[in-house]
């Protein structure tokens, strides 16, 4: 049993809070039909199996957890010159997620080209190993695929792309 | 049905379509090849791009890219030890120790060879039985297709991988972010919470990008290991893939292993839920166990390559039989492929081969136009593809989330499509690691308005009774069926547990 039970067991606590909130915001849905099943049927209904199954697995979580207590105590201790480089690499999936937010943001207003350049400029070499930052070879893979994927998908297959402040 | 073949054929043998075939299953195979991109990825990501083409362009490419990716798998599990794809990951366990032995050239063969008949056999399962399945299914009323879907929906979450309760609670979110929006029949709005953007729900297309590539992106960026390259370690002439081939007698003694692990994949495939990633692990285990030499399993030997990749290249037939047939996806490509048919404007269910016969065969055709292609550029191609495998990551893992953003993007040209992309993502990433499986979300999402719009209806006929859905013999069959596999799934998981705890105790 590696599976982190403290995980599951936040998670179900979330999920629960999750379904009071969809089950009172199904009693805001006013039928318009006359039927007695109206559009807030289902959705309660999933939301009332939705808290009665993220319960169920809290339970069986916090047993586990209890069960094997001390199996896990062990593993962690084992596991813990591991993370400081687990640090490092949440680091990378938190700073992607920022600069896919931030791209997302100047897409409209400075275009796709530029901004499409610019983030993968960035995302590239934030990704490549520190030895193998080569400047040159970034940029130009950033220019080269923004501008092809650009016109491909413009041109070609007639998606719109915003062309902001060049366009 | 004849004349549907014929113009099935007609309608995809142009130069324009072939052309988006051989595109595609190119494309195809290099998402399969290289670790970390799958068929679901590439048919995600060329999913918008199929916008603009008419429905049999369309399933041209996607086609294509379906047969490519569900193909391309076995050249990095041969040659790198390393699965393209989960579906080829038992291709490892005798593949690459062939390739030890300076056999790889053989090991290509075997696979490009089974994987060719395989596949051709699937699909001509498919054709046979789709359209009476369909038929069948016409008889169907509103009781029936709540009920099937349920069942799709409790399948999906009993066989997928690890816990029961967190595949059965990945499907209420689903059902949930298909709730959002308009309801079904009155069309009153849902779960907005005020948001203009969502009063028509959430944009398919957004959902299962973000869901699938988004959230594969992230999780590989996890590690920063995988995303230096193994492949450039490799040299491609100590690879010796020169002696391309594998003799005719060779693959006579294999026929019953090829036939065994075909029907296999095929019926994998036809079950929903699960897929190559399953088939080709069953299948190399049952070769093994009918075999009069077990022990040799593992150190090279073609019974274990042949078991993988007959498998894996059968269930593509069967997956979607479901979907042609039903309207009820067999796997995450078909779902895909389900959200193609709806971007089309094509109704997915029963009704689909009788109302849209020459699209259905057009993609028919589009198969067995693929699968030819696959063997040819992978003969052709050989040299290519392994040097595919010396691309350094960092620098296509961004190009792919650039695309995933186009793709989102381009379709409405709305922000808020892009940014739920990004939610959905991270929405998968977090799934991915608290371990709770990705696919039955994405049913859910996809199955229910079918579910939900069944049941109303149904319950309008019936003037607000339950019973129907028990008392009709089939729906009530259907029903059963979908308590019977959560009960058998709950008690697989109990035994598991026991002999997991007696392990430990021992």
């Amino acid at each position: 049993m590696h599976e982190n039970k403290s995980v599951d067991m936040i998670s179900s606590i979330v999920l629960i809070a999750v379904s009071i909130i969809l089950f009172i915001a199904t009693f805001s849905f006013r039928a318009m039909t006359v039927s007695d099943i109206g559009p807030e049927f289902l959705p309660r209904i999933v939301a009332i199996t939705l808290f009665i199954l993220s319960i169920s697995l809290f339970i069986k979580a916090y047993v586990q957890k209890k069960k094997e207590g001390e199996i896990q105590i062990a593993e962690e201790i084992e596991s813990v010159p591991q993370k400081e480089s687990k640090k490092e690499i949440y680091l990378l999936v938190i700073t992607t997620l920022i600069l896919i937010v931030l791209y997302l943001i100047v897409l409209p207003s400075l275009g796709f080209l530029i901004a499409t350049t610019v983030y993968l400029y960035i995302q590239i070499y934030l990704m490549a190993p520190a030895d193998k930052r080569n400047h040159i070879k970034i940029g130009l893979v950033s220019v080269l695929s923004s501008t092809i994927i650009y016109f491909v998908f413009r041109n070609v297959f007639y998606l719109m792309l915003p062309s902001g402040i060049l366009g | 049905m004849f004349d549907l073949i014929i113009e099935g054929f007609s309608l995809v043998l142009n130069f324009h379509t072939m052309l988006l075939i051989l595109g595609g299953t190119l494309l195809g195979l290099m998402f399969g090849l290289i670790p970390g991109l799958s068929a679901t990825m590439a048919v995600a990501i060329c999913l918008p791009i199929t916008y603009g083409m008419g429905p049999v362009e369309g399933f041209a490419l996607l086609i294509g890219l379906y047969i490519g990716g569900s193909s391309g798998g076995f050249i990095p599990s041969v040659l790198l030890n390393l699965p393209g794809t989960p579906s080829s990951v038992a291709t490892t366990f005798d593949g690459y120790p062939m390739a030890q032995k300076g056999l790889a050239g053989r090991a290509f063969g075997i696979s490009i060879i089974t994987s060719f008949w395989a596949g051709l056999i699937s699909i001509i399962v498919l054709v046979l039985v789709a359209e009476p399945l369909a038929k069948f299914a016409l008889n169907f009323g509103p009781f029936e297709f709540f009920a099937v879907a349920l069942l799709a929906l409790t399948l999906i979450s009993s066989l997928s991988e690890g816990s029961l309760l967190k595949a059965l609670i990945a499907a209420l979110l689903g059902l949930t972010f298909a709730f959002v929006g308009s309801a079904p029949i009155d069309a009153y709005p849902r779960f907005t919470f005020g948001m203009n953007e969502l009063s028509a729900g959430f944009n398919m297309l957004p959902v299962l990008i973000g869901i699938f590539a988004i959230s594969e992106m992230l999780k590989i960026i996890e590690n920063k290991n995988k995303i230096s390259t193994p492949g450039s370690q490799l040299n491609i002439d100590q690879a010796k893939i020169k002696g391309l081939g594998w003799p005719l007698k060779d693959f006579w003694k294999q026929k019953w292993n090829f036939i065994r692990s075909t029907i296999i994949g095929l019926g994998i495939g036809i079950l929903p839920g699960i897929g190559g990633g399953t088939a080709n692990l069953v299948a190399y285990g049952t070769a093994k166990k009918q075999s009069k030499y077990p022990e040799k399993f593992g150190t090279g030997i073609d019974d274990g390559v042949v078991a993988s990749e007959a498998s894996n290249n059968a269930t593509i037939g069967g997956d979607m039989v479901p979907l042609i047939s039903l309207g009820i996806p067999g796997d995450t490509v078909t779902a895909m492929l389900l959200g193609g048919l709806m971007l089309h404007g094509l109704q997915p269910g029963p009704l689909l081969i009788e109302q849209n016969g020459p699209i259905v065969y057009s993609i028919y055709a589009a198969l067995f136009i693929a699968n030819i292609f696959m063997v040819i550029l992978l003969y052709l191609g050989m040299r290519g593809f392994v040097k595919m495998l010396s691309i350094e990551k960092y620098y296509l893992y961004p190009i792919i989330i650039a695309l995933c953003v186009v793709g989102a993007f381009g379709v409405n040209n709305r922000l808020f499509d892009a940014f739920a992309l990004l939610g959905f993502g991270i929405l998968g990433y977090l799934m991915v690691k608290t371990k709770f499986p990705l696919v039955p979300l994405i049913l859910g999402f996809i199955l229910g308005p079918l579910l939900e719009t069944n049941l109303r209806r149904g319950l309008q006929l019936s003037d607000g009774s339950f019973m129907p859905f028990v008392t009709e013999p089939i729906s009530g069959l259907f029903l059963l069926a979908t308590v019977l596999s959560i009960v058998f799934s709950v008690i697989k998981e109990r035994k598991s547990r026991m002999n997991k705890s007696a392990n430990i105790a021992g």
